[in-house]
């Protein structure tokens, strides 16, 4: 009975070393991700009713950076196009998009804009990144990348996130194979969509540049880029917090530089149909940006500051700042309850497992004495309170993930009938705890290493509190123990 | 006749740097093979220091003990461990068996330490002579006084060593079961040829020994 509560102390301490790390996941992932999530975000103003788009200018990006407090800013050029590639007709999913005019947003816009033939190769996006974002695309591409010709724009990345071993089901059929290539030469062309008219009053100050469009009767190619696509991009890059700028129907885009975009700007007298409601023939401006702020940002300052930059810049401003800062101090403010609940708990069991163990090494010492006087050694005695010591630690640590499991699945009982209403599962309790574990505990960044570390300290801990109390009364003589 | 252990100049202080008590005041003593020596005197004299110091148990302050010649004091741990599993014998006042053990297990313990299997002549031989045959499986707890420390004199018999030591074997049982126990120590050290060192302060077992020691005061006067 003696050992076995002490078997249960020490589960118990490791069940609470257990739950400081696996119930920490979570909080650390979330405070990740809204610390990677912008703060601000900026929009060009969309040219409604024929009327010219209004982009963001680097002046703009430079004088924002400035402000207290901004970490990081991404700013990228979206517009949309078709896209051409050799083979096209050949490859099964690019035909199917073909003959189902995938991309049905722009063709809607075309349609309203009484235009009736519908351009040749596939609906596409086309981005236009600034250099110093670069880096953020170039990880998730494969294969080496030449600057130099990415920089000129005759290099792209093309964005497949589909393009996996899961692929795509369209039509009851499942596609893997999208048809580019890497090294493949790709096409974008852009469409114009009116002729511009007398410049209007800009709301802009000093700015008189602002026009108006006259719609075209059909749709006009103005301008096609060519580019070798030298890296292919396969990750979701919406699950990357820095670079949710893609939709989720989004099959086929290109990623270029500035240099790229521009050349599909390149509008002369034409406007230029940048993506549904958007126009543009000014200069080269980016239609997105994301500024990301830390912690220790200047908050309500930068706020006004910001919002004062972009209504100054006549640019769509929005304010998640506030929104995700306090997600980040809900997931700081769990994690320090978790680790103050954990610490205090292994504190009481550890101080209680501690005394416990002292009073045992009490009561074996005249035992150990004995063991002594007929012929075992000091270090024999410690080797055999040492091998105890680790089945403590090795019984404990397994008991206390039997411990933790319970802790799991007592938690997530209250919580199985609003889980299974919210995300209409009908599955079992179990299949909801391991929906659970996977979504709070693998996807959040849980590790081994961490894990074994963590299991690892425990086990010391609970090695130590059985070991050193008994191996102190080791000291004393063997008459004194004997007495 | 041989000489199996010798003691040359012991001392034996107890105590703080201010309080000091001497225990031993430099004892000199020799004992040989096979016979039976009493160490009496009053409580205090020093009686089981001495015999905790010649069984190697505790180390002198000064002076040294030497078994067949070689100095205790030298030995490591672990040879001091191998000295006492298997060439002394300890009985001690209090019965001091191992109650998560059982008889057969507490007997064999120190040739279980030494990695030995007991002979199971022998063992059937102290066994019977003991009285042990009918209880090998009971624990401790369920031992009368008696019956565990002849379970001790058992297990301090059993490795075949050289040398007993018994502190006050007797001290705790009745009349009649010390001098049962005690007619069985001094028989079976007899016929296993071991020399048996007893501390008492009872003169009736001091007188069934071949020589006696007087302590007073930490010193020998007889």
């Amino acid at each position: 009975m003696k050992r076995l509560g002490l078997l249960l102390l020490s589960s118990a301490s490791m069940v609470t070393v257990i739950f400081c790390y696996m119930e920490s996941l979570a909080p650390i992932y979330m405070d990740s991700l809204w610390s990677q999530s912008s703060s601000y975000t900026i929009n060009q103003t969309t040219g409604q009713n024929g009327f010219q788009s209004i982009l963001i200018t680097d002046a703009f990006m430079e004088r924002i950076k400035s402000l207290p407090g901004i970490r990081e800013t991404v700013a990228w050029n979206q517009s949309a196009g078709t896209l051409e590639f050799s083979g096209m007709e050949e490859n099964p999913f690019a035909s199917l998009l073909m003959e189902h005019r995938y991309g049905v947003q722009v063709w809607d816009a075309i349609e309203t804009a009484g235009q009736s033939a519908a351009p040749e190769g596939l609906w596409c996006r086309a981005y236009g990144i600034a250099e110093e974002n670069w880096e953020k695309f170039f990880q998730y591409a494969d294969g080496e990348i030449d600057r130099e010709k990415f920089r000129d724009g005759e290099a792209v990345l093309l964005y497949l996130p589909y393009n996996t071993e899961a692929g795509i089901e369209l039509d009851g059929q499942l596609y893997q194979d999208f048809g580019v290539a890497l090294g493949d030469t790709v096409t974008i062309t852009a469409y114009g969509m009116g002729e511009l008219e007398e410049p209007i009053p800009s709301p802009v100050p000093g700015d008189d540049s602002l026009k108006s469009y006259k719609p075209y009767q059909q749709l006009m190619p103005t301008n096609r880029a060519k580019a070798e696509a030298v890296g292919i991009i396969t990750a979701n890059l919406e699950q990357d917090p820095c670079l949710t700028l893609f939709q989720s129907d989004n099959y086929y885009a290109v990623i270029g530089s500035n240099a790229f975009a521009k050349k599909l700007m390149e509008a002369d007298r034409n406007g230029i149909l940048l993506d549904k409601e958007i126009w543009s023939n000014q200069a080269y401006g980016y239609t997105n940006a994301f500024i990301y702020t830390g912690m220790d940002a200047g908050y309500f300052s930068t706020d006004y500051l910001m919002a004062k930059s972009a209504a100054e810049h006549c640019l769509m401003f929005t304010n998640q700042r506030e929104e995700h800062a306090a997600y980040r101090q809900e997931a700081l403010q769990a994690l320090l309850h978790i680790w103050i609940c954990g610490i205090c708990m292994f504190l009481i069991l550890a101080l209680i497992l501690l005394n416990t163990e002292m009073l045992h090494g009490f009561a074996q010492k005249r035992s150990f004495a004995l063991l002594q006087a007929i012929g075992m050694s000091r270090r024999q005695l410690r080797a055999r309170l040492a091998a105890k010591g680790l089945l403590m630690a090795l019984a404990s640590c397994l008991l206390g993930h039997v411990g933790y499991f319970l802790f799991f699945a007592l938690k997530h009982i209250g919580t199985y009938q609003k889980f299974a209403e919210e995300t209409d599962d009908t599955g079992t309790f179990f299949e909801l705890l391991k929906a659970q574990f996977t979504g709070n505990c693998l996807e959040a960044g849980w590790s081994l290493p961490a894990h074994l570390s963590f299991c690892a300290f425990g086990m010391a801990c609970v090695f130590l509190l059985f070991f050193a109390p008994q191996n102190r009364v080791l000291k004393e003589t063997i008459r004194e123990r004997l007495s | 006749m041989d000489t199996i252990l010798k003691a040359e100049n012991i001392w034996k202080t107890y105590g703080s740097s201010s309080v000091k008590v001497n225990a031993l005041n430099g004892i000199d003593l020799s004992f040989a093979k096979g016979r039976f020596y009493s160490v009496i005197g009053r409580s205090g004299s020093g009686k089981s220091t001495l015999l905790y110091v010649l069984s190697g148990l505790e180390k002198p302050t000064r002076g040294n003990v030497f078994f067949e010649g070689k100095d205790l004091s030298e030995y490591p741990d672990g040879q001091m461990a191998v000295f006492r599993r298997r060439h002394m014998g300890f009985v001690f006042q209090q019965y001091n068996l191992m109650e998560e053990y059982n008889v057969l297990e507490n007997i064999c313990m120190p040739l279980k330490l030494d990695q030995r299997k007991p002979d199971s002549g022998f063992l059937h031989t102290v066994l019977e002579t003991l009285g042990l045959s009918d209880k090998q499986k009971k624990y401790a707890p369920e031992l009368s006084g008696g019956e565990q420390q002849r379970v001790a004199i058992a297990r301090s018999i059993l490795s075949k060593p050289k040398i007993i030591f018994a502190d006050e074997p007797t001290g705790n049982l009745d009349k009649k079961t010390a001098l049962e126990t005690l007619e069985l120590l001094i028989g079976s050290a007899k016929k296993f040829g071991q020399t048996l060192i007893i501390v008492t302060h009872d003169l009736e077992v001091a007188r069934m020994s071949e020589a006696v020691i007087t302590l007073e005061d930490g010193r020998v006067v007889k």
